[in-house]
């Protein structure tokens, strides 16, 4: 199947996406505001707890607001692409629309990408629109960091080969009951040790070995010291291990970790499609 | 004692178009009896009405205007009454069986939601195991079920609950010819006839209600063309009917006789044309003893249920709208 | 040239225990169900050891049971399960190894209401990606789907979902999926299941027309045995996993049976009567009751049809029954069926 053909169908597919997405225009409309609500939220608490919390965000710049929002909208794109392959493959199998896709000609591995591009697009708009509002709303940003898109890339892809891995656990281990252990495992990983909502030197030392488990944490990591006039102190203990800059080393092992999660999650796939072949849990045609 | 089982008023429906003002009427003012004991066939195109009417009378959904009681509860103000008087069955499909419970379990558990008590639950499982042949799957969880399997499963919850009115839709769907007929045969010879359960069901199978309906409606595009016994409605449309009867021994008939409108002899055999084989042949049988002679063959050319359908709404069908 | 071929074809599913969803073990179910397949407890086969060949163009009917292995069958032959063992081809390529490159050539509709498209698009919208998913550009796509659309006489509700449609254009749409594709080789699983009589008929005689005109073939499965005497150039008995007859409707009926059907209809028959009729020289009968046991129906197979008719009707009237109908017909395939899985 060539690879022009590929991609029209995942076009097809994304717009396919958005055409629900703005079938029912109240929850369209709800789903915008709600981004709003989330940012004024968190302003309060920032606001808040200002004086408390300053101190320990020394490394990041020290203004919680812009530290909290940073992180919010690089989590929502990384939690979107751990968790849309197996929400996508999840959605068509109960929606019984997997037997149109597993008769035809699609590589198993690009239909589940192909699939959860719908969520991931629409996610990456709506955190722009953050972004936008959060800007508006004071978040101060000191540099424009390219580098820092790059950081948000890579773990984007480190967290597709995750959600890659967790959509073939779907077929592999049968986990059809809408939460996978792998996910399951990242999802909490990323809201307890990745410094999402508060630095991790409020938590014990050991948790930061934890910390290591997520790309979430590399990523915020990085793109907070450069868009946030950071310092160079190390917080993760890979930045106690390796000598050298703390982003560097952050861009380091995202990619590290991207290029096993990716070939993981690839494998992982194609291994979970062919059991399912084999065991005919593929479909409900019975 | 209740004549009238169920019992249908004027009863009319209508559903809103998607994203329009427009309506669709899916029944308009249907009016017909069911009486005690009796299996009573809804036939009619898909989107006539038949799922509705069966949705209505087992209290799913409620009608816009019309009155209907089932076993002389109304399924509006006693709703509850009504509700527990029947059971529905939809044939063919996943409906009725939890995905995750084996058979058994599913079974313990309708029956408990029917009130029954618990030996009474397992003495009827017993009995559904051997008559559906349940006997492989019994204890097999329902998502593992092959698709003729599901059917028998569903089927069973037919004998385990014997509330007194029993709706089925299209109960012999995707079933083999020998499960169908298995099928039809526990409909007519245990439920009705044993068990004197009423029986509503739909089907689009002419074969299936005329070997077991005992009368049928004719339902399209959400009116009752025809209510009656299969028998009288082919008497209704005035169609000829042939037979074609080999005798042993000499008899010579008159149409008169036997109530046809022509009789032609051949060598072997005598052609009868007629307009009800049915009244034909009882007096054919007697005038033959009367004379000494002998039946040897009947061969009988008649509209079948669907000609008559055809008929009975007139020119094309105008469905699958 | 043959378009599908299959040789000595195994299957079988490996049979494991699931707990209740509300317990522990049951939200944990992938645990259980990795150990068990692991463990390998015990196996359901479904195929085995099936072979059989079908030309191009020839329409071809897997009948069986339920539980037979037809839909399991199809499955395999369509790419959508591997076998355990042995060898399928369709129009020359390899299933198993190309699996890819077979889907392209065919169409798979399943039964009832998964039959293969995008309840959330409409009509044009889902043929359109039909179109793209077998390769097809944008442009191409779109034309050709209000082309198919034309054919499979849908244009009207081209903007309509398919939610909207009856059953019969449901079927259609499936079948319009190979027919934008152009795949030479078409699988149905019950193609009129749930339609009524006329809709049924439309869907046959379309199928029997397009597909011979454009030299499809099709290998579909039903357990409507007119449909497949209608439709079928060949028939395949499926049972317990094997096939255990193939041939043209004809040959098998000449090779069943050799005697007709009477239907009797008759008044006041009771147990005793029926009795004595079963200890007839008969095949099979057939009863069925109506108007709570007034009056009672009989579907009597026999080799004898005269002799036995005869020796019904003086049972009958000598028990002070009366008879009101009875026709001796030629069997037709059901009958044979019946007379197989007895």
């Amino acid at each position: 199947m060539g690879l022009m053909s590929n991609l029209r169908v995942a076009y097809y597919l994304v717009r396919r996406e958005f055409k629900i997405w703005t079938y029912y225009r109240v929850n369209f409309i709800l789903d915008i505001i709600e981004v709003l609500i989330d940012l004024v939220v968190m302003a309060i608490i920032a606001l808040a707890s200002r004086d408390v919390v300053a101190p320990k965000l020394s490394v990041y710049g020290g203004d919680y607001l812009s530290y909290v929002v940073l992180g919010l909208i690089c989590n929502r794109i990384l939690s979107m692409a751990v968790n849309a392959p197996y929400s996508s493959i999840g959605r068509a199998f109960w929606q019984r629309r997997i037997e149109l896709f597993l008769s035809s000609p699609l590589n198993p591995v690009f239909l589940v990408s192909a699939l959860s591009l719908g969520s991931i697009v629409r996610e990456s708009i709506m955190a722009i629109l953050y972004l936008v509002a959060a800007l508006a709303l004071g978040l101060r940003v000191s540099s424009l960091g390219l580098t820092s898109i790059l950081a948000m890339l890579l773990g984007f892809t480190a967290c597709l080969g995750l959600g890659l891995m967790s959509a073939s656990l779907f077929y592999l281990l049968e986990a059809k009951a809408g939460s996978d252990p792998l996910r399951w495992i990242i999802n909490i990983s990323s809201r307890l040790f990745s410094g999402l909502y508060y630095p991790l030197e409020v938590l014990p030392f050991w948790c930061r070995y934890l910390a290591l488990l997520t790309p979430h944490t590399y990523v915020f990591d990085a793109v907070r010291r450069l868009l946030l006039n950071g310092t160079s102190e190390p917080i993760l203990v890979v930045h106690y291990i390796l000598l050298a800059d703390p982003v560097l080393i952050d861009l380091f092992c995202l990619l590290a970790y991207s290029l096993i999660s990716v070939l993981l999650g690839y494998f992982m796939t194609k291994s979970g499609f062919k059991i399912a072949l084999k065991d005919a849990r593929l479909s409900w045609w019975s | 004692m209740l004549s009238d089982i169920v019992v249908v008023e004027n009863l009319s429906k209508r559903y809103r178009k998607e994203k329009s003002r427009e309506y669709i009427t899916a029944l308009k003012s249907v009016s017909f009896k069911v009486k005690r004991g009796e299996i009573f066939a809804i036939m009619g195109p898909n989107g006539a009405g038949k799922t509705t009417m069966l949705k209505i009378l087992s209290c799913v959904i409620r009608p816009d205007s019309g009155d209907a009681w089932v076993y002389g509860y109304h399924i509006i103000r006693d709703r509850a009454k009504a509700k527990s008087a029947s059971n529905l069955i939809i044939g063919g499909s996943w409906i009725g069986l939890h995905y995750a419970y084996t058979v058994r379990r599913n079974l313990i558990f309708f029956g408990k939601l029917f009130g029954l008590p618990d030996n009474v639950i397992g003495e009827r499982i017993k009995e559904a195991i051997e008559l559906l042949d349940l006997k492989d799957i019994i204890d097999k969880e329902a998502i593992f079920l092959s698709t003729g399997e599901r059917h028998r499963a569903i089927l069973a919850k037919m004998l385990l609950i014997r509330t007194p009115v029993l709706f089925l839709d299209e109960p012999t769907r995707s079933l083999d010819p020998v499960l169908a007929n298995k099928v039809r045969f526990l409909l007519s010879n245990l439920i009705s006839k044993e068990y004197g359960i009423t029986v509503v069901m739909t089907s689009h199978q002419a074969v299936e209600v005329e070997t077991i309906a005992d009368r049928v409606a004719l339902l399209n595009k959400g009116r009752i063309i025809a209510c009656d016994t299969p028998e009288n409605l082919r008497r209704r449309i005035n169609k000829l009917e042939k037979l074609v009867v080999r005798i042993k021994g000499n008899l010579r008939i008159k149409p008169q006789d036997v109530e046809a409108e022509d009789v032609k002899y051949s060598e072997d055999s005598i052609e009868i044309i007629c307009r009800d084989s049915e009244s034909v042949i009882p007096k054919l049988l007697s005038l033959a003893k009367a004379n000494g002679a002998r039946v040897v063959g009947i061969q009988v050319e008649r509209p079948s249920l669907e000609d008559v359908f055809k008929e009975l709404v007139g020119g094309s069908h105008g469905i699958n709208e | 040239m043959d378009a599908v071929v299959v040789e000595d074809v195994y299957k079988r599913y490996p049979k494991y225990k699931r707990y209740g969803p509300g317990t522990a073990l049951g939200r944990a179910h992938w645990v259980m169900a990795t150990l068990y397949r692991l463990k390998g407890r015990g196996y359901v086969e479904a195929l085995k050891g099936v072979s059989f060949k079908v030309s191009e163009g020839e329409i071809f009917c897997i009948i069986g049971p339920n539980g037979a292995g037809k839909t399991t069958l199809m499955k395999c032959i369509g790419v959508m399960l591997i076998p355990d063992k042995g060898y399928i081809e369709v129009v020359g390529i390899d299933v198993v190894k190309n699996p890819l490159r077979a889907k392209k050539k065919i169409t798979v509709v399943g039964s009832g209401y998964w039959a293969g498209f995008d309840w959330s698009l409409t009509l044009v919208e889902n043929l359109i990606l039909f179109g793209l998913m077998y390769g097809y550009s944008m442009s191409e796509a779109r034309s050709k789907a209000k082309e198919i659309l034309d054919v499979v006489g849908l244009s009207e509700k081209a903007n309509d979902r398919p939610s909207k449609l009856s059953s019969g254009e449901r079927q259609r749409l499936s079948l319009a999926r190979g027919f934008i594709a152009e795949t030479p080789v078409f699988l149905i699983d019950e193609p009129t299941v749930g339609l009524d009589p006329e809709g049924a008929k439309q869907v046959r005689g379309y199928i029997k027309s397009e597909f011979k005109k454009q030299g499809y073939t099709l290998i579909f499965t039903t357990h409507f045995m007119y449909e497949a005497e209608y439709l079928a150039d060949r028939i395949a008995i499926m049972d317990r996993g094997k096939i255990i007859e193939i041939g043209s409707p004809e040959e098998l009926k000449l090779k069943f049976i050799r005697g007709k059907v009477i239907d009797i209809k008759a008044l006041n028959v009771y147990k005793n009567v029926l009795e004595k009729l079963r200890s007839l020289d008969v095949i099979n009968i057939d009863y069925f009751y109506r108007f709570g046991g007034a009056e009672v129906n009989l579907k009597i197979l026999t080799k004898k049809p005269y002799e036995i008719l005869e020796e019904a009707i003086d049972i009958i009237l000598s028990h002070r029954g009366s008879l009101i109908y009875a026709d001796v017909r030629e069997p037709t395939l059901e009958d044979v069926y019946r007379i197989i899985f007895r």
